[in-house]
């Protein structure tokens, strides 16, 4: 039965134009191209994204706000490579109760650099839950192209609504 | 230089100490994340829930997916294809919550095709007519509303937000079936008949569903200090009877329990006795459908085996070229 564990794919969306896009979940596929269908097909049956990027998640350096309490900065260093410096998203989780929001971008020689870089540059008055950061090359957009035939069909299928269903009204009526 | 007493003592205060700290951010409303300390039982025990509400999901296509060939309508065929749909989503969103906490979506399959995972008793009952359908959405779907609400706003993020997305979508799912139920209520005497008599069979299991009475719910207890539950089995049920069984009288539809009243000093609703013997006879796979919704899951994975297998050969030669 072991043929069900692919790579895991973590799936962003973007709801609409110029909005930052969003952590909604992850899918599991056997490659970045597949994992878009997936996402498309868990993440938007109905009107709920203009675009979506997915990225391994094993590519994703994350920290929660305890675990950069609990580590000392020279920890952090450790794990960092010298390789050339690439660009880095950076991903924060600002609220308790709210989900991954994609912040700008660093530049950094390696996941730990990158997320040092991150908390310098966009801790808040209220520094965020948690962290992400991730290499900007690991990320499959789907092709903007394609972007009608993925997402414009959810927006003509208003059964999939419960405000297409009036059956408050229709029970208001008979308890009268 | 330390004696192995000494440290154990220290290991034995650190965890201590970050138990309060953990049970003190619950208390603040706080969400835990991937990657925050967590006690091994909170671990466990969502793990032990959120797997099993996945299974539930995937499971609970197989009743009402028997009726997409024969709904009476093309609106309808697409409203439940639509919602079938939606089931095989929520499974994953909960296969990958539960994944966060370091299970893997395999093993939880694996268990679940093996028959060593449950899932809700309530999908082991027969949908035997169209009326099913609108019963299940209406009181099966609506009951899992009040659970899910819950649980939108447990302590564990990941499971959270999953709710949060499911919650939305299982409110097309209630108002689609309650909407069948209305029509069938208004219908022909034999329409009326129908719809009675889906009540009749699906009332007890769905006041099931929200699991044993408190006294006889040991998790319970623990859940609700570690913030994943906010309400008792017994107080969700109360809530789901203040509300539906109003709707069914108004509807002119009758609930199959004489010792139903209204208690004018609380305000709420009472039944009579459920029927525990038989909901633990089916949790130890003597419902009347166990066998057939594990053999049609087990059907379903093999028959998608060439699907995965050419997938996996695709991205192979994808790597390759």
């Amino acid at each position: 039965m072991n043929d069900t564990q692919w790579r895991r794919f973590e799936v962003f969306v973007q709801e609409k134009p110029g909005t930052p896009y969003l952590d909604v979940g992850s899918v599991h596929a056997p490659d970045a191209e597949m994992a878009l269908l997936n996402a498309r097909d868990v993440f938007a049956r109905r009107p709920a994204a203009i675009s979506m990027w997915v990225v391994p998640t094993t590519a994703i350096y994350s920290k929660t706000a305890q675990e950069l309490n609990d580590l000392y900065f020279e920890q952090l260093q450790l794990d960092a490579q010298a390789e050339d410096a690439e660009p880095y998203y950076v991903f924060c989780k600002a609220k308790s109760a709210g989900t991954q929001t994609l912040l700008g971008t660093v530049e950094a020689i390696s996941p730990a650099q990158a997320m040092q870089q991150a908390v310098a540059a966009f801790s808040g008055e209220k520094a965020p839950f948690a962290w992400w950061v991730f290499p900007v090359r690991y990320v499959t957009p789907n092709d903007p192209q394609d972007a009608d035939s993925l997402y414009a069909p959810a927006h003509e299928k208003s059964f999939r609504m419960s405000t297409d269903f009036h059956t408050y009204t229709a029970m208001r009526s008979l308890k009268k | 230089m330390y004696g192995t007493t000494t440290g154990e003592i220290d290991e034995t205060q650190e965890e201590q100490e970050r138990l309060l700290a953990f049970e003190a951010r619950i208390a603040r409303g706080e969400k835990i994340e991937p990657g925050d300390w967590m006690p091994a039982e909170y671990r466990r025990q969502l793990i032990r829930m959120i797997s099993q509400h996945a299974h539930s999901e995937i499971v609970g296509q197989l009743p009402e997916g028997a009726w997409i060939t024969r709904a009476p309508s093309l609106r309808r065929k697409m409203i439940l294809l639509a919602k079938v749909q939606d089931e095989a989503g929520h499974g994953q969103y909960l296969y990958h919550a539960a994944e966060t906490l370091g299970v893997r979506r395999e093993e939880m399959l694996e268990a679940l095709l093996a028959g060593k995972a449950k899932y809700s008793n309530v999908f082991n009952y027969p949908t035997l007519t169209w009326a099913d359908v609108g019963v299940i959405g209406y009181l099966v779907d609506f009951a899992a509303i009040l659970n899910q609400t819950m649980l939108a706003r447990c302590s564990y993020g990941p499971y959270a937000r999953a709710m949060v997305r499911i919650c939305a979508e299982e409110n097309f799912h209630k108002k689609q079936g309650q909407d069948i139920v209305i029509r069938l209520a208004q219908g022909t005497p034999c329409q009326r008949a129908m719809v009675q008599d889906a009540i009749n069979r699906w009332w007890q299991p769905t006041l099931m569903m929200f699991g044993p009475p408190d006294h006889d719910s040991p998790n319970t207890p623990i859940l609700k200090r570690w913030g994943i539950k906010t309400k008792t089995n017994d107080e969700l049920r109360q809530v789901f009877l203040d509300t539906i069984v109003p709707e069914l009288h108004a509807l002119g539809l009758t609930i199959p329990d004489p010792d139903l009243r209204y208690d004018e000093g609380s305000g709420h609703w009472l039944i009579g006795p459920i029927h525990w013997d038989e909901f633990w006879r089916v949790v130890r796979g003597e419902g009347p459908c166990n066998k057939e919704r594990m053999a049609a899951r087990i059907q379903a994975h093999e028959d998608g085996r060439w699907v995965r297998q050419a997938l996996a050969a695709y991205a192979q030669k994808q790597t390759a070229a």
